[in-house]
């Protein structure tokens, strides 16, 4: 979305303008779609209740947007991810990140190595639904721009300029940033894999 | 990991991450179009002058998912009947559950104190998310067991000052923590709509003393817990809540909650922890 569109979108929904409404749903509603289906799988009834939930949050509070804080995209991810959290929070317990845990335990092989890329992944390995399990959880609980940025760069193959559009910044800062979400995203998935899933309740 | 910006290994990740693609169908256009139509309501709602008497307008899609499942943890529940108009005997003041999930959407802080099941007194700090209604950041203290927690969106603590050890938690921690009044309101809407469920709910009115106001009075019962739910007339909110009953202990933790303030400034760094010296520190 060009500047001057995403000025008049912003400008309208303060001012509390339908029309304004119908361009930002027109211009986002399937990349947000998209990136929750990413993120929580395939079942469309999930998919397209955190997706309404989204939606609906974003449109009792798109009159207080304000564009100092950054663009409609991020802004509207950013609820997105939310409801995506607040989905997995009710994984209690997770059992299908339990077993893709168990699965990756059980699995022959150096496999940090492929993440390191010194070796290949198999590809019956990369086909697996339990490695799209441990991905997702662990996209998940990164924050809500390295995520849109990773999905961004190496799912959708946006190149860095066009990101930087989407988040109004520098296409150095979009490289900067992407550097640091791979090593988040790193990190994010050897803990998945080295603890029990998703369980964190607060015991008094 | 040197996930180093070149060719080969951008193509490993990019590998990596596609399988996110793995099972996932395309857009459902008539899905897509029914949700334009009732976001757009929602947003012109939502602009709408707050004074008008329009309905407040709580739509869903019924989708077959199991998400909108009542949640069992400790989280105060507000009742909600969609079009009961509720007379104040003192003042024959129409009221209507819409009214109360009308005034949650100006709170950000909840400031309240209370018992738990053990009947240690607590006092807990919670501040909103605008957009979602829901705890970003959580206080709760309670001096009787030395217990102090600190929930944030990264990173979480418990503290114990007896023993001076501090658990640490990547992300907010769970149950009573999510303490989300108007999230919970919606979903009891939801719940209110369906058919053959097991929620009751009683209204009726009792002087409070205190305040000298005549109280909002719900009681609310499920198969697994009843409440007593004493609203404000003025303010539409929550003032006192307790619980009569429970079967369900599992992350249940208020029993009174004797006070609850809205939209509190907060000292500065109240959702803030430093580890004190010496103490034990296990990180989770």
């Amino acid at each position: 979305m060009d500047k001057n569109t995403e000025r008049d979108i912003a400008r309208g929904l303060q001012q509390g303008d339908r029309q304004a409404w119908l361009q930002l749903y027109e211009a986002y509603a399937e990349p947000v779609l998209r990136n929750i289906s990413r993120l929580v799988g395939g079942d469309a009834a999930t998919v397209g209740d955190i997706v309404q939930e989204t939606f609906l949050a974003a449109a009792r509070s798109a009159r207080n947007f304000r564009p100092d804080r950054g663009t409609l995209w991020v802004w509207l991810w950013t609820i997105a991810r939310r409801q995506v959290a607040l989905y997995y929070r009710k994984q209690k317990p997770n059992i299908v990140l339990s077993r893709a845990q168990q699965w990756w335990t059980s699995l022959d092989g150096e496999k940090f190595d492929w993440i390191d890329t010194k070796a290949d992944m198999p590809p019956d390995i990369l086909e697996s639904q339990e490695l799209a399990a441990l991905v997702r959880c662990t996209l998940s609980e990164l924050p809500g721009d390295y995520q849109a940025l990773l999905l961004a760069k190496y799912v959708d193959n946006q190149p860095a300029g066009q990101i930087a559009g989407q988040m109004d910044c520098s296409e150095m800062a979009v490289r900067s940033k992407l550097a640091r979400a791979r090593k988040a995203f790193r990190k994010a998935f050897e803990k998945i894999n080295r603890t029990p899933s998703g369980l964190r309740k607060v015991k008094l | 990991m040197n996930f180093e910006d070149d060719k080969q290994k951008n193509k490993r990740l990019s590998q990596l991450l596609s399988v996110t693609e793995k099972n996932v169908a395309g857009p459902d256009k008539k899905f897509l179009d029914k949700l334009q139509e009732k976001s757009t309501a929602e947003f012109m709602a939502s602009c709408a002058n707050k004074n008008s008497k329009t309905t407040l307008p709580i739509w869903r899609i019924i989708m077959k998912s199991n998400i909108t499942k009542f949640a069992a943890a400790a989280i105060i529940i507000v009742v909600v009947i969609l079009s009961i108009s509720l007379w104040d005997k003192s003042n024959s003041t129409a009221y209507a559950f819409e009214q109360t999930l009308e005034a949650f959407r100006d709170v950000q802080t909840i400031h309240l104190f209370g018992r738990d099941l053990r009947d240690s007194n607590f006092e807990m700090w919670v501040q909103l998310n605008s957009d979602t209604g829901m705890p970003d950041y959580c206080r709760l203290y309670t001096p009787s067991d030395n217990y102090l927690a600190v929930s944030r969106p990264d990173k979480s603590y418990q503290y114990n000052e007896k023993t001076n050890r501090v658990q640490i938690t990547s992300g907010m921690l769970l149950g009573h923590m999510e303490f989300a009044p108007a999230y919970m309101f919606e979903e009891l809407i939801k719940y209110s709509k369906m058919e053959n469920t097991d929620i009751k709910v009683d209204i009726n009115y009792e002087h409070d003393p205190e305040s000298d106001k005549t109280l909002i009075l719900a009681i609310y019962e499920t198969p697994i817990e009843k409440w007593k739910i004493f609203i404000d007339p003025d303010t539409k909110l929550p003032v006192r809540l307790n619980l009569l009953s429970e079967t369900h202990r599992m992350g249940l933790v208020f029993k009174d909650v004797d006070k609850i303030e809205y939209n509190l400034d907060f000292p500065e760094g109240i959702f803030d922890f430093e580890i004190p010296e010496g103490a034990q520190v296990i990180e989770q």
